[in-house]
């Protein structure tokens, strides 16, 4: 599903003292079926600007399509309901929302929320047991046993329960150890591949934008500063993720590298990730493929 | 839920603002006493105009601080339409069955409207214009002699600050479990009274859990940064007295003078 927003402003407590704009003016396409990454520092505006996109909040003016949906001040809750399970979301420290009494019960609560059958509820919770290889030991377990990570597995489960067509993580491995981290990001990237979800995900962890998605949305100020290829949008923008500190720890450790020996014009142009730093050395040892 | 304003900390700096906790707190005391000692309409209207007064010093907007008491004033609306249709004696206008308007029901349902009106609008003044942080220690302080019959108002004061201070915080966590659950599928609009009460189920569970672990964490926190109940404890922020303090204790004095004194008519 294509997300398309036009002039989107969002104004917090509009008309009291408390009165805070966090969008200005958004313009945004979010392509089918691909991973767009939304970067930017705290308080850029990032987690306001995917609320409005699964209708938590409906943007002050301006509008967002999803498909032939579209979201407005003035859209109603009937609609609102078509479009959350349509776009599913998983928030940050998401563990922290589970409250049934066993895990089975927490994953299938959106299933039944959302009016699913029962035969597509049970075929729909098989396959989510697999993809995200949770053991059938655990089921009749209570979320509140488990360890973070695995808590927040049963969370993830519950939001792909219903199939929604488009996936939005809020900094979907904070505070996950490395291996559950490879772990939740290979899983994401299967749910793109094989079941064409868009997926829009909020990250500060740069690695996982270079590596895993496609198109990437830089947050400054509550505006939209660049967007578009991964890729181009860092290579293009070179001096500006500099400044702001949008580095993968390949990029910062060639520009120290381009600090200290200028003459060496290969990192000119720092390359992102291990894969292309290992190519430029070889260029520069000399050493053919 | 971050609509409801009732007697908000509006974070501003005006002259009411500076003034101390304690004065303020003891100033709000003070005006919600005589406001049921008074019986004239004049005092009444001495009341009101020191409260503009008050709100004008405040550098709040009047339009505002009405629209944060607003949805008090229908609950006192019905508190006075229940007196003037049961109170008895005077000249009789209107009966029927048990119900009946006097001239002693007119008055007293008046009365009774503008003294809840005013102790609202005191009240909410008081927690406008002071941090809840503030009152606590205000209230700390003024608790003090209690300490003297071997009462644990320190551990009290605490106890208020720390919870005044987990509202917001508790607010935001709400909204946060309310957020993805309705994103799982729950609509808090829908259905009757029993189904409506059955949604809060999955928000109320995860908020309880939240809430005794991160109590958790602050004891542990505290307990890392050397609190001990047996210690006195000094504060960061100093209680003063300044000036200002006295010129609105002048102030209200005059008001209460005023007030008490004027003839009933």
């Amino acid at each position: 599903m294509e997300i398309i927003f036009k002039n989107v402003d969002y104004i917090y407590q509009p008309n009291t003292p408390f009165q805070r704009q966090a969008l200005f003016d958004i313009n945004l396409v979010i392509p089918h079926g691909k991973i767009t990454s939304i970067i930017g520092n705290t308080g850029s505006g990032k987690s306001t600007l995917i609320k409005q996109i699964n209708g938590l909040l409906k943007p002050t003016n301006g509008e967002i399509s999803l498909g032939d949906k579209v979201i407005n001040n003035n859209i109603n809750s009937h609609d609102l309901l078509e479009i959350r399970r349509n776009v599913g979301m998983l928030f940050q420290f998401s563990e922290r929302q589970l409250f049934s009494s066993t895990v089975a019960e927490d994953i299938k609560f959106g299933g039944v929320n959302y009016h699913l059958s029962p035969d597509e509820l049970e075929h729909n919770f098989t396959d989510i047991i697999n993809l995200l290889e949770i053991d059938n030991s655990l089921l009749n377990k209570s979320p509140l046993e488990l360890s973070g990570g695995q808590m927040r597995k049963i969370a993830l489960a519950g939001v792909l329960i219903y199939h929604p067509k488009v996936l939005i993580l809020d900094e979907p491995t904070i505070g996950l150890d490395g291996k559950t981290h490879l772990d939740f990001m290979n899983v994401f990237k299967q749910l793109q591949e094989k079941w064409g979800l868009t997926i829009i995900m909020v990250t500060h962890q740069m690695e996982d934008v270079v590596n895993y998605s496609d198109n990437v949305v830089f947050m400054n100020d509550g505006k939209v500063l660049v967007q578009g290829d991964v890729k181009n949008v860092f290579k293009n923008n070179q001096q500006l993720m500099i400044e702001k500190n949008m580095m993968t720890d390949v990029m910062e450790f060639s520009l120290n590298l381009y600090k200290k020996q200028k003459d060496c014009h290969l990192f000119e142009n720092l390359p992102l990730t291990i894969d292309e730093l290992i190519k430029k050395i070889k260029l520069g040892l000399n050493i053919d493929e | 839920m971050n609509n409801i304003n009732l007697g908000k900390y509006i974070p501003i700096e005006s002259y009411v603002h500076k003034l101390d906790a304690r004065t303020k707190i003891l100033i709000s005391i003070w005006l919600i006493v005589i406001l049921f000692l008074m019986h004239s309409y004049l005092s009444f209207v001495v009341a009101f105009f020191a409260l503009v007064l008050m709100i004008y010093f405040s550098d709040l907007s009047i339009k505002f601080f009405i629209k944060g008491i607003k949805p008090l004033v229908w609950l006192i609306l019905l508190t006075a339409i229940l007196q003037l249709l049961f109170t008895t004696g005077g000249v009789v206008y209107w009966h029927w069955l048990f119900l009946n308007i006097t001239s002693n029901g007119v008055h007293y349902s008046i009365v009774i409207f503008l003294r809840f009106f005013l102790i609202v609008s005191y009240a909410s003044l008081l927690t406008m214009t002071t941090s809840p942080l503030m009152i606590s220690d205000g209230l700390g302080s003024l608790l003090k002699p209690l300490k003297y019959l071997h009462l644990p108002i320190d551990q009290f004061t605490l106890m208020l600050s720390i919870a005044l201070r987990f509202i917001p915080t508790l607010l935001d966590e709400t909204i946060i479990i309310m957020d993805s659950q309705r994103s799982r599928g729950v609509d808090f609009n829908d259905g009757g009274l029993f189904k409506r009460m059955k949604t809060f189920i999955p928000i109320l569970i995860p908020l309880f859990i939240n809430t005794i672990n991160k109590a958790n964490d602050l004891s542990i926190a505290m307990e890392a940064r050397g609190y001990d109940d047996q210690i006195d404890r000094t504060h960061y922020r100093q209680l003063k007295f300044s000036k200002l303090d006295l010129i609105a204790l002048l102030f209200i004095l005059i008001i209460s003078v005023l007030e008490l004194r004027l003839p009933i008519i």
